[in-house]
């Protein structure tokens, strides 16, 4: 299953702002938003900058990054994104419609 | 006892009937997943179960109607099981290639469960343990519902941990509680039917702490399902303070 815009940027701006390789960027984003609930494949823009802000500095301090040196830009790079980010209809938006909610 | 044995399996109907056909008549954007389980309750809870009580009690008496109404529960049975494998893949895993292999191979099983049951000597033993074509459809029904427990349960979970962080709303993160309780609640109904079968036989199914059991279930599957897709303004009510918090707080308990 591929990942999404989102996820890929996360990840891209990551490994560029740290000494972290590819594959230790994208595990750390893919641990931060399974600790959130939320899947590299469907997470939007707005998710992310939840996760960035909430649960990524941990994760970063854990792996001797100082999370000032990263997330500015990653914020940055994620609010830059325009348009629709969300790859699919998610089962939350289709249960709530099940139920007359939406 | 008698009332005991009707009084989960007959509100599981009734829900599965009024839900389904409520859920079969919606309009709108994107219905195919009302559709869906819409058909998925018809199919299994409204019709075909009931369906498989009737033929049973026209077996028991040598109707010749006995035959022709086993056969129609079994087509409405796999019906609704095989929208069940269509809804779950298509509201939790509408991309992946294994899920829709498996549904697939889902209604594959289905089909050949069918003819294998109406060419067998011993035509519609919807209750014979030793016919293995019942077996296999009986297999593939009961892993239709241990699929969307699993799916709705897994990703209720999921939106747990989204609710600390403001990024789910408490009332939907319950519906796939419920969703996932009235499936698991459908799974163990099966595995208590197939336990029954493998041991007893009918009588053991007919048994007075089996009924007992299957009946809890019923009630719970229903008031799950209920809740889920048709909540009531007092549930939605509980619900009320956490969504004005933002999703953040608790969920009721």
């Amino acid at each position: 299953m591929s990942a999404s815009a989102v996820f890929e940027l996360a990840c891209e701006v990551l490994e560029a702002e740290s000494d972290l390789s590819r594959l230790e960027a994208r595990g750390t984003i893919r641990l931060a938003l399974k600790k959130a609930g939320l899947e590299a494949h469907a997470i939007d823009r707005d998710q992310m900058c939840v996760v960035t802000e909430k649960i990524l500095p941990e994760e970063l301090v854990a792996r001797g990054i100082e999370p000032r040196a990263v997330l500015p830009t990653l914020v940055r790079r994620l609010r830059s994104l325009t348009g629709d980010t969300s790859k699919r209809v998610s089962p939350e938006s289709i249960f709530r419609k099940l139920a007359g909610d939406a | 006892m008698s009332f005991l044995a009707l009084l989960g399996p007959g509100l599981f109907s009734l829900t599965s009937l009024v839900i389904g056909s409520r859920l079969v008549m919606r309009r709108g954007e994107d219905r195919l997943p009302a559709l869906l389980i819409g058909v998925a309750f018809l199919g299994g809870g409204g019709f075909g179960q009931p369906l498989v009580v009737l033929g049973h009690a026209l077996e028991r008496q040598g109707s010749v109607l006995a035959v022709p109404v086993q056969a129609i529960a079994l087509v409405s049975l796999d019906i609704g099981a095989t929208a069940l494998w269509a809804f779950t893949w298509q509201v939790f895993r509408p991309t992946l290639s294994w899920a829709r292999t498996l549904v697939v191979l889902a209604v594959l099983g289905l089909t050949i469960s069918l003819i294998g049951q109406f060419a067998s000597t011993r035509l519609f033993s919807l209750l014979d343990g030793s016919n293995p074509w019942f077996w296999l459809g009986f297999g593939v029904r009961a892993s239709s519902a241990g699929w969307a427990a699993f799916e709705s349960l897994r990703y209720g979970d999921m939106m747990r941990r989204r609710l600390s962080l403001g990024l789910s709303d408490p009332l939907t993160t319950h519906r796939f509680l419920l969703w996932g309780m009235s499936a698991s609640a459908i799974v163990l109904f099966y595995v208590i039917a197939a336990v029954s079968l493998a041991v007893g036989g009918p009588e053991i199914a007919t048994s007075g702490p089996v009924v007992a059991l299957g009946s809890f279930l019923g009630i719970e599957a229903a008031a799950s399902m209920w809740l889920a897709f048709f909540p009531p303004g007092f549930y939605r009510a509980r619900f009320e303070p956490a969504r004005r918090a933002g999703g953040t707080e608790q969920e009721p308990r």
